[in-house]
């Protein structure tokens, strides 16, 4: 509460302190104001800017690629002579009002070129915008003054955006562009163990990022235990990932918001994309199906080492074993009239192991483990008139995991079947409103029905009576929320907003208003300091064995016994731009507390059946406790996003602590994932257009694990009752440790490296060869660490029994060939 | 189900993984402890106290042909034990060199119900402290043996035990069973397996009749055959609970990746002591049983 009220009061000293620092000479209004000391909150509707007599009308419109008609996100326009501009919504959708007359606007985006348009304002305009691909970034696009909106010119702090260009060029695993990795290479966002796709944001927990594709929350990002992540990168338009200084817009979990968008379809001409990997390909067609209207686009992935493994397993007599996931996006955009907009994404994936077995005697056995995502999503855009735009979405979003067993012997036959898994279904409306040119406001509210089914299961047995039971929570999660993006000054602008929660299940109400502030202060023109506050609540939860990214993990709902997890976080920063080099750096400190938060209990199984014999299963309400945490820490990002050559550095300096009265004794204790230092280095380099070079290189601290790092004699005085087990030591000794997380593993860092080979053909044809280089110097990072029996000496009996340490390291030198053909 | 997480992991782990053997010395290990337990009852025979040293679980060889024997050398046995009561009264343990414990028989000194302990070690130099206090005694069981499956060649047999928890304190009961067979001359005997239903608290109500079972089998035989059942709770103190408990948990999860590793607590003050000293009561109640014969 103390911190509460501290921050509060620097946010308060902090607002007073920009406004009176602003540098157009004071009114005579806002003299009376300093000389009654009146709060900064009613200066508002006092500030006049430039040009305030003069009438003022209003531009709108969408900012769409030139040739495919594909909408963009997040574009600046700007007019640099009144310091004044917005960026393009969701939908590409953008309003500004300026005062009447003449007035240079300039619509810019990353990797595309600038537009400068000359308006005569003398009435309400609608400007449509068509920008080029600035061929593969190689064109340097200065921008010599202040023309842009960028880093420090948004009130937005602590969020990144991910050029998906960027994700097809940097190295990746087997040549698998993978969006998760590449966000995982920023400064804040941290992934797991070698190789693992699961991630944690500012010392959060996997389970505390929203991870939501066209509006559909995604429950499982990840494919082979989280080797790679689920989205297929060919079919992005776009990457954010929010961590910290949260819009009211979104809630629902502590950490983060990763915000992906899918491409529209080209609506001018029919193109597609082929790409021809290690261990997956996958194909991209996209086209008009009514050109300028109606458009499509469907993609697909597929891995094939059970297909490629087929002939050399004995499938004669029915053998077939096997593990494949596939990816599936299909999106269809129509538009019914300038105003009128529907879209429809769905997006399928699966991960699926396979045993197929016919043994000498006709006995038989099957055993199936799959686990994937189904989401659905149908949105209708409606423009009501130049300031309002709104969107509604209807939204399923589906995660299974299910097993079956099946042996079929001569004297027996077993059948097991379980699944767990969740269905939601949304409904959820957005405004976006553009009153003037000093607000922003959007307001909306959602729905979801969650139905979760932690366990179903079918278990038949001839020598036991068939168990045949499911368990089912059903919740209802619902918010409203209004925001506004307010421009008190050219120099100060702060974003409040409000978001209020609720959360049911059975009797169980939860309400909780979740506040959100953010600011900007510019020092300079291309120099800001902000701040931001965020409350989150999160009232579904994920168990999890420890972010490894198992298709076990379970999600579940809060209930009568497991209250929503709440995190507050504050964070400063100051964000720099530079123009003329188009470099720019930001710096931030985040303090994030974390309230109930859950974790499995010492002793716990992860698994949510014990027993597949007999089917006996844990209750998962039993299994789990909840604690706080505190996570604090610097990050530093120096990003370059144009030109031949592009890239980061990003620095976290990060701690993330942990407090639960049922484990470790009651004592604070390091989270696994707490990680001192985090460096990645990513170079991106296009020296012409037949060529592209790329490199990563990360470091990072070790992570923490529990490991028994004494021993003490086993049972050495007598107890009544045998508790089973600990008699089974023969040596005598017992493993024990003291402390959680007491074992901080080897600092990891890896090169990877990545090269492309460019042909462009005729009628716009491209085929691409890559080649890349995974952990090129062959680094042995820890995948897990385990203590082990030494190996025997075989020739001497009477050796020594002695434990050892041992490290399991995974991706040594994965060199990888992938070809791309587009059309 | 861990059979299939293995085989998809060795897919996942696809082209190369490495298993080395890391030194632990900077990473993990550890100055050596002084390990100090015991557990005393208004019941027993004798007071036992163990003193001995922990040792690095890596790099920490053992006689493969002899481990106990072996081990027995991080046994201290020049330590100075002693035990008093709230009253003052204090017995001093002496080391026994057969059963590797500081001993003294308990006729020399009262455990009573209730009663308040507190224990002093000097070892090593050093000085080490700690309080246990004596739970009260449950007044009696009650059981039901029901059959349980059965085949051709075995009858399974489940045996519930039951009994009232003191009301308005928190409790801690470890449970179990002891079975004892004679078939002719032969006596064998064997422990009930109530696996983590051993360890029970009255969280799910205070007051209240907690029961658990655990099932056994036994063969079909020609002649009746009796067991003699030995059904045991203790009301124990929370530490030895949550030392015993973790220690199970520990070794019955050994090796499976899925599961968090238990702490056990301590309450050993003193600079380098680790371990528990804890009070408990022990209620048993002996009943026979005559198993099944061949159906």
């Amino acid at each position: 509460m103390k911190k509460a009220i501290c921050c509060t009061s620097f946010f308060l000293v902090l607002f007073q302190q920009g406004h009176a620092k602003t540098s157009h000479p004071p009114s005579p209004v806002e003299n009376g104001i300093h000389k009654n000391r009146r709060l900064p909150f009613v200066i508002k509707n006092n500030y006049i800017p430039p040009n305030q007599d003069k009438e003022k009308y209003t531009i709108s419109g969408y900012v769409t690629e030139s040739g495919s008609g594909e909408h963009l996100l997040g574009v600046s326009v700007y007019v640099p002579e009144l310091k004044l501009g917005t960026t393009t919504n969701d939908y590409g959708f953008f309003s500004l009002t300026l005062p009447e007359g003449n007035h240079e606007v300039i619509i810019s985006y990353i990797g595309y070129g600038n537009e400068k348009r000359q308006i005569n304002l003398s009435e309400d305009q609608i400007l449509s915008i068509a920008l080029k691909p600035s061929a593969q970034n190689l064109e340097e696009v200065v921008v010599t003054a202040d023309e842009r909106i960028k880093e420090s010119k948004v009130t937005q702090m602590s969020k990144v955006q991910i050029n998906p260009a960027d994700i097809q060029d940097i190295p990746a695993l087997l040549g698998e562009k993978d969006v998760m990795k590449t966000l995982q290479l920023m400064p804040g966002i941290q992934g797991g163990s070698e190789g693992s796709s699961g991630f944690f944001v500012r010392g959060g927990t996997p389970d505390q990022n929203l991870i939501i594709l066209d509006d559909a929350v995604v429950y499982n990002s990840n494919h082979l235990f989280g080797f790679f992540s689920v989205f297929n990168g060919d079919a992005i338009k776009s990457v954010e990932a929010f961590k910290g200084g949260f819009p009211a817009r979104f809630g629902g979990r502590l950490s983060s918001v990763i915000k992906l968008d899918m491409k529209d379809g080209n609506k001018e001409k029919l193109s597609g994309k082929v790409n021809i990997g290690l261990i997956s390909s996958s194909a991209l067609l996209e086209g008009p199906i009514n050109k300028g209207k109606t458009s499509f686009i469907a993609s697909g992935r597929r891995t094939y080492a059970d297909i490629m493994a087929r002939p050399f397993v004995d499938s004669e007599k029915g053998n077939r074993t096997g593990y494949y996931f596939t990816d599936f996006n299909f999106k269809i955009h129509h538009i019914f009239s300038p105003k009128d907009k529907l879209f429809w994404s769905n997006y399928f994936g699966q991960d699926k192991f396979y045993d197929n077995s016919v043994y000498e005697d006709g006995d038989r056995d099957k055993s199936r483990l799959q686990w994937g995502n189904i989401t659905s999503t149908l949105r209708w855009n409606h423009q009501f008139n130049n300031k309002l735009f709104s969107n509604t979405s209807l939204i399923f979003s589906n995660y299974k995991f299910k097993i079956l067993i099946e042996e079929d012997f001569e004297d027996q036959k077993y059948e097991f079947k379980s699944s767990s898994g969740i269905n939601d279904y949304t409904l959820k409306t957005d405004f976006d409103y553009y009153p003037n040119s000093q607000h922003t406001i959007r307001f909306g509210a959602n729905a979801t029905m969650h139905n979760f089914t932690p366990q179903r299961l079918l278990l038949k047995d001839e020598f036991n009576p068939n168990i045949d039971k499911e368990q089912e929570l059903n919740s209802f999660e619902g918010a409203v929320y209004v925001e506004d993006d307010w421009k008190l000054t050219d120099k100060l602008s702060l974003s409040p907003g409000l978001r209020l929660s609720y959360f049911n299940y059975k009797d169980k109400h939860y309400v909780n208003p979740e506040p959100r502030l953010a600011l900007s202060y510019n020092m300079k023109t291309d120099l800001a300091f902000k701040a931001s506050y965020s409350r989150m609540n999160q009232y579904i939860h994920l168990l999890s064995s420890s972010g490894i990214g198992l298709p076990t993990d379970l999600w579940v709902s809060s209930t009568d016994n497991i209250k929503p997890q709440t995190s507050q976080q504050f964070a400063v920063g100051v964000a720099k731009d530079f123009f003329d080099k188009d470099y720019s750096i930001t710096l931030e400190g985040y303090y994030k507390t974390l309230d109930d938060v859950i974790a499995y209990k010492e002793g716990a199984s992860f698994l949510a059946i014990d027993d597949l014999e007999t089917g006996k299963n844990s209750n998962w309400e039993e299994n789990i406790t909840s604690g706080q945490g505190w996570a604090y820490g610097a990050e530093i990002l120096l990003r370059k996003q144009t030109g031949p050559l592009t890239g980061w550095l990003g620095y976290t300096l990060s701690w993330s602590e942990r407090q639960f009265d049922e484990l470790n004794l009651g004592q604070k204790f390091y989270d696994r994932y707490d990680r001192r230092h985090d460096i990645s280095l990513v170079g991106i380099y296009k020296p012409n257009e037949k060529i592209t070079l790329s490199g990563t290189w990360v470091l990072s601290t070790g992570n923490n694990y529990t490991l028994p790092n004494q021993q003490h004699i086993t049972n050495p005085v007598d107890f009544p009752i045998i508790t089973t087990g600990v008699y089974n030591n023969y040596t005598g000794m017992e493993n024990f440790t003291t402390q959680r997380n007491n074992f901080r593993g080897e600092t990891s860092h890896r090169l990877d490296l990545g090269v492309q080979f460019h042909k462009k053909k005729k009628k716009d044809r491209e085929r691409i060869w890559g080649f890349s280089l995974y952990n090129a110097y062959a680094r042995k990072n820890p995948f897990i660490y385990t203590i082990d029996n030494k190996d025997n000496d075989s020739y001497d009996p009477d050796a020594p029994i002695e434990k050892q340490l041992t490290r399991t390291s995974v991706l040594i030198l994965i060199p990888s060939i992938n070809y791309t053909f587009k059309f | 189900m861990s059979k299939y997480i293995q085989i998809s992991f060795v897919l996942a782990l696809l082209c190369s993984a490495c298993q080395d053997p890391v030194d632990a010395d900077e990473l993990l290990n550890e100055e050596d402890r002084t390990y100090i337990v015991g557990y005393i009852s208004p019941a027993d025979t004798l007071l036992s106290v163990h003193v001995s040293t922990t040792k690095a679980a890596v790099g920490t060889p053992i006689d493969s042909n002899d481990p106990l024997a072996d081990v027995e050398k991080f046994i201290i046995k020049d330590a100075r034990v002693v035990i008093r009561d709230e009253e003052n009264n204090a017995v001093e343990l002496t080391y026994n060199p057969e059963r590797k414990n500081y001993q003294v028989a308990a006729t020399a000194f009262d455990v009573i119900e209730g009663g308040t302990y507190f224990l002093q070690v000097s070892a090593k130099g050093k000085d080490f402290t700690s309080t246990c206090r004596i739970p009260k005694k449950i007044p009696s069981i009650t059981e039901k043996i029901t059959l349980g499956e059965k085949n051709e060649f075995y009858q399974d047999y489940i045996l519930d035990i039951a009994f009232q928890d003191f009301a308005n304190e928190k409790n801690h009961y470890i449970i179990g069973a002891t079975a004892e067979l004679r078939e002719g001359e032969q006596v064998s005997y064997f422990p009930l397996d109530f696996e983590l239903n051993s360890f029970l608290t009255d969280a799910i109500g205070d007051g209240e009749t907690i029961s658990r079972y655990a099932t056994f089998s036994y063969g079909f035989t020609d002649e009746a055959v009796s067991v003699k059942l030995t059904l045991q709770v203790t009301n124990v103190e929370e530490i030895l609970y949550s030392n015993l408990r973790a220690s199970f948990l520990n070794d019955y999860n050994d090796g499976n990746p899925f599961v968090e590793y238990s702490i056990a607590p301590n309450n050993i003050e003193g600079d380098g002591g680790i371990g528990v000293f804890a009070g408990y009561q022990l209620t048993e109640k002996v009943i026979e049983y005559e198993l099944a014969t061949t159906p």
